[in-house]
């Protein structure tokens, strides 16, 4: 008996532990008023119970899952109110001045990284360096949804470019669109449709370059008045297939006839040059006979860098993926168009509720990104990431969840298949940083930007692209020494 | 209503298209509408209404309606 004796100690301490945690648990959790937390027995025994939510899962992936496996990518830590503020000051500031040569200095935000020997942004800059001399006009596809339409955005970035190389033209002018543009005035006949990749979709027809097609079927008859503003030596018309009987004639402000076009050309993608006198900037534009299929017209200058907008409201950019691979070689091939900026992620983010709509579209923007890329060969594709997006939460604005998640996906995607990006959301502050933008006149709640705010974003990617080009130019000169 | 006419009622609520017509061999360039950010609300109710769950894979190698009619076959 007496060696059983640690035994029976050990059986008589557990149960005195058992009838205590038993009533305990009977009589209610509390002792001397703390709260006292027991393991369930269903618990003890199992693996221990997973019970964050979706949304906390996604956001605990926030630094884990998105780093890029080959290259080390910053990571940020959220400002404060406080820290948000200076530095939302100081952009404000900073874009009262003019751009000197001083202030080209590296950007945090511009990610141009070497993949395989090649800089993504190299591509770009060659046709930059080469554009005094060549007497081509090269041309670049900024693609885009709300934050860029009615050439918000696009024309603030041709200005500056247009201004240090010396060219002109407004660019890519769709026939109709669902807000008015900023840097020309047009006046569409309402019997213009639109089709486009995303909503009114149209059968065995294309959608051009910019994902959107205009017919005025079944009307035989329709027209287009625009008042240019700006200088130009070129105009062309952009349409598909055409037709014998269709006939263009443009008009001056004095309905003087300019010129007179059979729009009849078979193919897809056409290119017509209108041949316009560069002097006359109010036009009328009118068809006469069954309708082609119009793109959308453009007017720029003869060599240099021109800049087309392509907004899409309210997408996220995934249609364009219908545009096939061998219209967008050809069209890019014809208009000469060099390099892509690709600006979408602001409409996903009410759609991100949880990890996988958070991959899925992470899937679908590497995919989106790389059709550009195999469109433009050999071309430059930088990605402009999604902008911070602020909704109401009881009242108060916060951004949404998830959003440096999305950036850090399409960053990752950029920048391991060889594209630059631009962080505008880190230029914004990061996280609830729009929130401040609002009350300082640069954006509304929804992260559009002011005329502002446009300047703001405009003139740092700006400045970032010119860092950028500077080293080119100093690595070319290297290798050529 | 069987899967096809269940998941046709689906496409019409989310597409807003109250007389569209599915087939198997259709995708989103035969659908207005149809863009990702619908695609993942017809999703949301696809595996609400069969009472499935489809992984992120199986999101992503879906081509046409035959491929997610297949699938919802498969799954419930």
């Amino acid at each position: 008996m007496e060696k059983h004796k640690p035994i029976f100690f050990i059986f008589y301490l557990l149960s005195f532990f058992f009838v205590i945690i038993f009533i305990l648990k009977i009589n209610g959790k509390f002792i001397f008023d703390k709260e006292i937390k027991f393991v369930s027995i269903d618990n003890f025994f199992k693996k221990e119970k997973d019970t964050t939510s979706n949304q906390e899962k996604t956001i605990l992936s926030k630094r884990l899952e998105v780093q890029s496996d080959s290259i080390k990518l910053p990571i940020y830590e959220p400002k404060s109110e406080s820290e948000l503020n200076v530095y939302i000051d100081s952009l404000i500031n900073i874009s009262k001045l003019d751009i000197n040569e001083s202030d080209i200095k590296p950007s945090p935000f511009l990610y141009n990284y070497q993949i395989n020997g090649k800089y993504p942004l190299d591509s770009f800059f060659e046709k930059l360096s080469n554009s005094d001399s060549s007497n081509k006009l090269f041309r670049i596809a900024h693609y885009g949804d709300s934050q860029i339409e009615g050439d918000r955005m696009t024309f603030e970035l041709r200005k500056l470019f247009q201004s240090k190389f010396l060219c002109e033209g407004v660019g890519y002018i769709p026939m109709r669109d669902i807000t008015d543009p900023v840097s020309y005035i047009r006046k569409s006949d309402e019997s213009w449709i639109r089709y486009t990749v995303f909503t009114n979709k149209i059968k065995g027809f294309s959608y051009g370059q910019g994902g959107s097609v205009y017919r005025y079927a079944p009307s035989l008859k329709s027209s287009l008045s625009l008042n240019i503003l700006s200088s130009y030596k070129k105009a062309y018309l952009y349409y598909g297939y055409g037709s014998d009987s269709c006939i263009l004639d443009v008009y001056s402000s004095k309905h003087k006839l300019l010129a007179s076009h059979h729009i009849n050309q078979k193919s897809k993608f056409n290119a017509l040059d209108l041949n316009l006198s560069s002097n006359e900037t109010i036009l009328e534009f009118v068809f006469r006979g069954p309708s082609p299929s119009v793109y959308g017209l453009s007017f720029d200058g003869q060599k240099g860098i021109q800049f087309d907008n392509y907004g899409l409201r309210g997408q996220a950019g995934d249609g364009l993926m219908l545009i096939p691979q061998s219209e967008l070689i050809d069209i890019y091939s014809k208009t000469n168009t060099n390099m892509a900026i690709v600006q979408f992620g602001g409409n996903v983010v009410q759609g991100i509720k949880n990890e996988k709509s958070l991959n899925f579209y992470g899937n679908m923007y590497k995919n989106l990104y790389l059709h550009f890329k195999s469109a433009l060969n050999n071309g430059s594709v930088l990605i402009i990431g999604i902008n911070d997006v602020s909704r109401s939460v009881n009242g108060i604005y916060e951004s949404y969840p998830n959003i440096s998640e999305m950036r850090n996906l399409q960053r990752k995607s950029a920048v391991e298949n060889g594209m630059a990006f631009f962080d505008i959301y880190q230029l914004m502050g990061g996280e609830n940083s729009v929130k401040i933008w609002n009350e300082k006149g640069l954006a509304s709640r929804d992260g559009h930007y002011s005329d502002k705010g446009r300047a703001i974003v405009c003139k740092e990617i700006y400045k970032a692209l010119m860092f950028e080009y500077k080293k080119y130019l100093t690595r070319k000169k290297l290798v050529h020494e | 209503m069987n899967i096809k006419e269940t998941l046709q009622e689906i496409f019409r609520t989310v597409f807003e298209d109250g007389e569209l017509l599915i087939n198997e061999e259709m995708t989103a360039n035969d659908v207005s509408n149809w863009t990702s950010l619908t695609h993942l609300i017809m999703i949301e109710k696809v595996e609400n209404t069969f009472k499935i769950k489809l992984t992120l894979k199986e999101l992503i190698k879906l081509k046409k309606v035959g491929d997610l009619l297949d699938l919802i076959q498969q799954k419930i």
